[in-house]
């Protein structure tokens, strides 16, 4: 998805997970002293619409706001929920009701205080329809938020939901400030006031935002180091959306960070003067989808047939440049339930000839004249749809056209832009398309595929049965069985070919120090420093 | 002529509803809605939020009425609000088109100054090698794809020499690259017609007279010769304009030269109508207007020119 | 009306026009021989050849999916050609008439059709493009239409502009007199004296529609894969300019040196042509 592409392209520092044992966080020890002050220049690769956490879901966006709005819990590096703005929490035996206990003693950016109140007004703002949050419905399983004392918020849910922590732990529920919403009122999203490391300081629109060092705060977070205000005096984020232009400012040392693209990559990796930050196990997979209402590809067996005839690995080293890994389960590589087993046992690999046989069991025979199969006088001639602007995804698709010619089917590419593209698939106006998404929760399962799917096509109560049953489990280790049983599902269904995942890389200028990662590899700022 | 000018204000009338027209027109065809563009392959938010959303914006009612709603507030100034960002048209517009109006004119600066030395030059040095040497020169610039030639200025000014800036739209200096990149590609057909109406000029009686009347060389090419040849060449700049306004996005993405074209791009990728609208019509309003400066900067150059 | 063959001497005698002519006709071989002069298959993904540089197996070197960029770009001469002759073309097929229909009856009409070009004029000519492209859908086929329309209002001002100062001329007055239809005087007596300039513009156009192609390229709504079109192989590449420049560079050349081409042989036809201009 492009959207999800944004992750990739402008949430830049903010990675995914790790795998190089450099920056594995646990082994990170402050060698030096970390200097003060600097400004961290970084790219984005669009102005975002709003800072707004209840007015956008945008990545871009959500990038920016991890810094200015702190959260009740973050994810550690065991993946497991702790306490940020909240101390202690606790679960009630029906697992509907969490209590959760404050921090006492922080302040906003505006100089209010921080405390139950502002808890219980910054989700009912969130939920109240008239808000209109895009992100409203992340949280839909909330049934009510209640500030029992200054200190004490109570959330009520409608039913046991497993991604409640996560979901409480990403930017859109970071808590803002009462004062501020009520003093700028719609304009609260160019006027961001939250309780985060970095307060809002200035944005031209189109062109730039700048956030200022936050000097009262006060870090929660155990993987952090630095306990206190951050190192840099700030952050400048410039709007830079074309990539060889983000190459061009970082050798002219006009940026300190920028993501890399398959074509940077190699410029970025073998020179002293930068540093690259690889994350491997990262949240994105790109996969092919069906139209399934639209013949032949109702037929598992012919999408499993389709599935065979493509070489991943090809994908991987021609359309990715090698900086991606290959992945036959239907979920990112670096989402908590993710098992190379179950890939290897019932992933759909790279077989032309099961191809090739799969076809000719389900009627399609080659047309000697045309090289073409043929079923009941209709020729294989199908359409791979992805979106444009993508160098990756259009290539990868110019190579599975190329793998599925050699098994018999002549395929057409078809770029479109995102628009358009939004408005044929729910009209089911495509055969098969090459997708990108990119969650970190296991329930990317549930938004994928359950019904009627995320692009209303699919239906399957039995897939839906287990997919609920792994939302509800609040216990987190019966709960990714659950989740691996669906991903077998979905395989033996042949719903999608999964491809690949490919790899989040960041590169920073040599002076740039103390890069760690968290769970899901983005970078602390918290702990960045500039070395003079 | 204040009638003239009053008649040509007027025109801006049907120019502006016709644009408006187009874009209402592309909006009913263009497949795609705005909203779930902006959601697409993140979390989908419900569907009450998004018809919330939609009818805060007034998305929901149909589209003549849209049409109406839109001129009468375009009548008091009011542009609508983005799609994407929820804030005013004329917000999210006024900075990008300073930046865009900015670039123009220094291109426009860069085009005239290198353009019509050139032509001047190659004019009077007719039938040399110098003459040839400045054609060619100008069937390079033309023959350029725009975004090559600024990858180019990128890699040579501001990586390998770090004279400029590669990118941004924050001071005079990041203005220099993109700039001299556009002005340069415009700058050769500035050096053609002027070369030619030069030629033509040079030719003509009055010219001949001065010379004969003793008059030095760089009198009558200055005085005389220059300023009559530049009719021609003024028709071009006011046409050129127009590209400058809404069709330099190329060079605006490559510089991170933040301006309406960039901006109008990316609000047509994301189905974004009111700032296409706003764009549009701030665009072609400059575009009128510069043609109508065009025309009374000839009456200038030119007494015999009088508008009626 | 054909040049009269003492205009072709003049037109071949100046050296632009023998450049310019043989940069097209060199284009036009390519076109027309791309899968005998190919010494690869353009369309063959071969991952183990990805991003060679420059050699003598590969002498313009392999992209990203291993595909010898030398074979790439004669096939796509064929692409580019047609991009710019199609676009012209339409443009032409709609802007002619327009503009003699227009010239020649004036009034109402004409005075329509005028306010009607000006206003697109006023609409920027690439966000046309992308509109109608974004409408009708993206691929070659309606890059080429996008184009060939948004630059009609430039047609019909120059085909009007003749037409109007070729209607004072004595003879068409006489035809008029003689009682020649309406119809018999604008294509007998009347376009032929504008084909000198259509002829030019086509010419001079062909460029501006290859860049244009290109541009609508840059935002994903160009020529789709595997075409190897240059504008989408110069802007696909455009990434790579850091690491593998030979993919924007060639495409790039070829661009420039087609575009020069056109724009030598279009500016020495206009000057053969129509005299009065000032000489080269």
């Amino acid at each position: 998805m492009k959207r999800t592409w944004l992750v990739l392209a402008m949430v830049l520092m903010f990675g995914t997970l790790f795998t190089s044992p450099g920056w594995l966080s646990g082994q990170y020890a402050t060698a030096q002293e970390a200097q003060k002050g600097g400004t961290l220049r970084l790219v984005l690769g669009e102005d975002p619409d709003s800072l707004d956490p209840h007015g956008t879901i945008s990545a871009t966006a959500s990038g920016v706001q991890g810094f200015i709005y702190d959260r009740l819990v973050y994810i550690n590096l065991k993946g497991l929920p702790a306490g940020r703005l909240a101390s202690s929490w606790t679960i009630s035996p029906d697992q509907k009701v969490v209590t959760f206990k404050l921090r006492t003693g922080i302040k906003f950016h505006d100089g209010t205080p921080f405390n139950a109140k502002a808890v219980e007004f910054t989700f009912k703002r969130l939920l109240d329809p008239a808000t209109a949050s895009p992100a409203r419905a992340q949280f839909k399983e909330v049934q009510d938020v209640r500030a029992l004392d200054d200190t004490t918020v109570r959330f009520t849910l409608e039913k046991p939901f497993a991604p409640f922590f996560t979901n409480l732990s990403t930017s859109y529920a970071g808590i803002i400030s009462p004062t501020a919403v009520q003093k700028y009122g719609k304009d609260f999203g160019r006027h961001p006031v939250g309780t985060g490391p970095f307060k809002f300081d200035s944005w031209i629109a189109g062109s730039s935002i700048i956030l200022a060092r936050n000097a009262d705060y006060q870090q929660f977070r155990d993987d952090v180091l630095n306990k206190g205000p951050v190192h840099v005096a700030g952050l400048v984020f410039k709007v830079v959306p074309a990539v060889g232009t983000r190459i061009a400012a970082m050798e002219a040392g006009e940026v300190d960070l920028i993501p890399l693209t398959r074509e940077s990559a190699a410029r970025f990796l073998n020179d002293a003067r930068f540093q690259v930050v690889t994350v491997k196990n990262a949240q994105n997979f790109v996969f092919i989808e069906f139209n399934y209402k639209r013949p032949p590809f109702d037929n598992q067996k012919f999408r499993a047939a389709l599935g065979w005839a493509v070489d991943k690995k090809a994908i991987v080293e021609g359309a990715w440049g090698g900086f991606a890994t290959m992945n036959l389960n239907p979920i990112p590589v670096g989402v908590p339930g993710w098992d190379d087993k179950i890939g290897k046992q019932y992933g759909i690999g790279f077989d032309p000839r099961k191809a090739a046989s799969l076809l000719d069991e389900l009627g399609w025979k080659i047309n000697p004249s045309t090289r073409i199969r043929e079923r009941d006088g209709r020729p294989a001639k199908f359409t791979c749809s992805t979106y444009s602007g993508f160098e990756t995804v259009k290539r990868g698709c110019e190579i599975i056209q190329a793998n599925l010619k050699d098994v018999g089917m002549d395929v057409d590419v078809k770029l479109t832009d995102f628009g358009t593209l939004s408005a044929e698939m729910p009209k089911a106006q495509f055969d098969f398309d090459l997708m990108r998404w990119t969650w970190s929760e296991p329930n990317i399962l549930s938004l994928l595929f359950k019904t009627p799917g995320w692009r209303e096509l699919y239906t399957d109560s039995e897939l839906d049965a287990v997919l609920d049953r792994a939302d509800t489990n609040m216990d987190a280790k019966a709960r990714l069985d659950t989740v691996k049983q669906a991903q077998t599902m979905i395989l033996q269904k042949a719903i999608v070919i999964p491809i690949l995942t490919d790899w989040a890389m960041t590169a920073a200028q040599a002076n740039v120090q103390g890069i760690h990662l968290d769970f899901f590899g983005t970078i602390f700022f918290e702990d960045l420093w500039l070395k003079k | 002529m204040a009638v003239y000018v009053v008649r040509r204000l007027l025109f801006l009338v049907p120019v502006v509803l016709g644009v408006l027209t187009l874009v209402f027109l592309m909006r009913a065809l263009v497949p795609g809605d705005p909203i779930e563009i902006m959601y697409l392959g993140q979390l989908p938010p419900d569907k009450a939020t998004v018809d919330s959303i939609r009818h805060e914006l007034g998305l929901d009612a149909p589209l003549p009425v849209q049409f109406i709603r839109y001129l009468g507030s375009a009548l008091r100034g009011e542009l609508g609000r983005s799609v994407r960002t929820r804030r005013l048209v004329r917000e999210e517009i006024s900075n990008r088109y300073k930046n865009t109006l900015l670039l123009a004119f220094a291109s426009l600066g860069v085009a005239v100054a290198v353009g019509l030395s050139m032509g001047i030059l190659a004019a009077i040095h007719r039938d040399t090698p110098i003459d040839t040497a400045t054609m060619v020169l100008a069937m390079w610039g033309l023959s350029m794809p725009a975004f090559w030639f600024g990858l180019i200025m990128i890699s040579v000014f501001s990586v390998r020499l770090r004279w400029l800036p590669v990118m941004g739209s924050d001071s005079l200096k990041h203005l220099v690259l993109p700039a001299v990149t556009l002005g340069l590609i415009a700058s050769t057909v500035l050096a053609r017609i002027t070369r030619s109406s030069m030629l033509d000029v040079l030719n003509a009686q009055y010219v001949r007279t001065a010379h004969a009347k003793g008059l030095t060389h760089r009198t009558v090419i200055l005085r005389h010769a220059l300023k009559n040849a530049l009719i021609p060449v003024v028709t071009i700049l006011g046409l050129q304009m127009g590209g400058l306004l809404g069709g330099a996005f190329i060079i605006e993405i490559v510089f991170s030269w933040h301006g309406v074209g960039e901006l109008a791009v990316q609000a047509i990728q994301q189905r974004d109508f009111p700032i296409i609208q706003g764009v549009v019509v701030v665009v072609a309003v400059t575009y009128v207007l510069i043609n109508l400066a065009v025309d009374l900067t000839y009456s200038a150059l030119d007494p015999r020119i009088v508008y009626k | 009306m054909r040049p009269r063959p003492s205009l072709l001497k003049q037109l071949l005698r100046r050296r632009p026009a023998q450049i310019g002519g043989a940069v097209i006709m060199l284009l036009v071989l390519c076109a027309a021989f791309a899968a005998l002069l190919a010494p690869y298959d353009p369309y063959k993904v071969k991952t183990a050849d990805r991003l060679l540089r420059p050699s003598s197996h590969h002498w313009l070197g392999t992209d990203d999916l291993g595909r010898d960029q030398f074979s790439r770009i004669l096939y796509g001469a064929r692409t580019t050609l047609q991009v710019g002759l199609i676009s012209v073309g339409i443009a032409m097929i709609i802007g002619v008439p327009v503009g003699v229909l227009s010239g020649y009856y004036g009034g109402w009409a004409d005075l329509l059709i005028m306010r009607w070009i000006d206003i697109m004029l006023a609409f920027p000519y690439i966000l046309l493009a992308l509109a109608i492209v974004a409408t009708i859908g993206p691929n070659l086929r309606n890059a080429m239409i996008a184009i060939g329309i948004s630059s009609v209002p430039g047609w019909v001002r120059l085909v009007r502009g003749n037409v109007l100062s070729a209607v004072r001329n004595d003879y068409v007055s006489a035809a008029q007199a003689l009682g020649a239809t309406d119809w018999r005087v604008m294509f007998v007596h009347v376009l032929p004296n504008t084909l000198s300039s259509v002829v030019v513009l086509a010419t001079l156009q062909f460029p501006t529609a290859v860049l244009a192609a290109a541009a609508l390229s840059f935002v994903g709504l160009g020529a789709q894969p595997p075409s190897p079109e240059w504008g989408a192989l110069l802007i696909g590449a455009r990434d790579w300019i850091w690491t593998a420049p030979w993919l924007v560079n060639f495409p790039g050349v070829a661009i420039f040196v087609t575009i020069l081409g056109f724009n030598l042989f279009g500016n020495a036809l206009r000057d053969t042509l129509d005299p009065t201009l000032g000489q080269p």
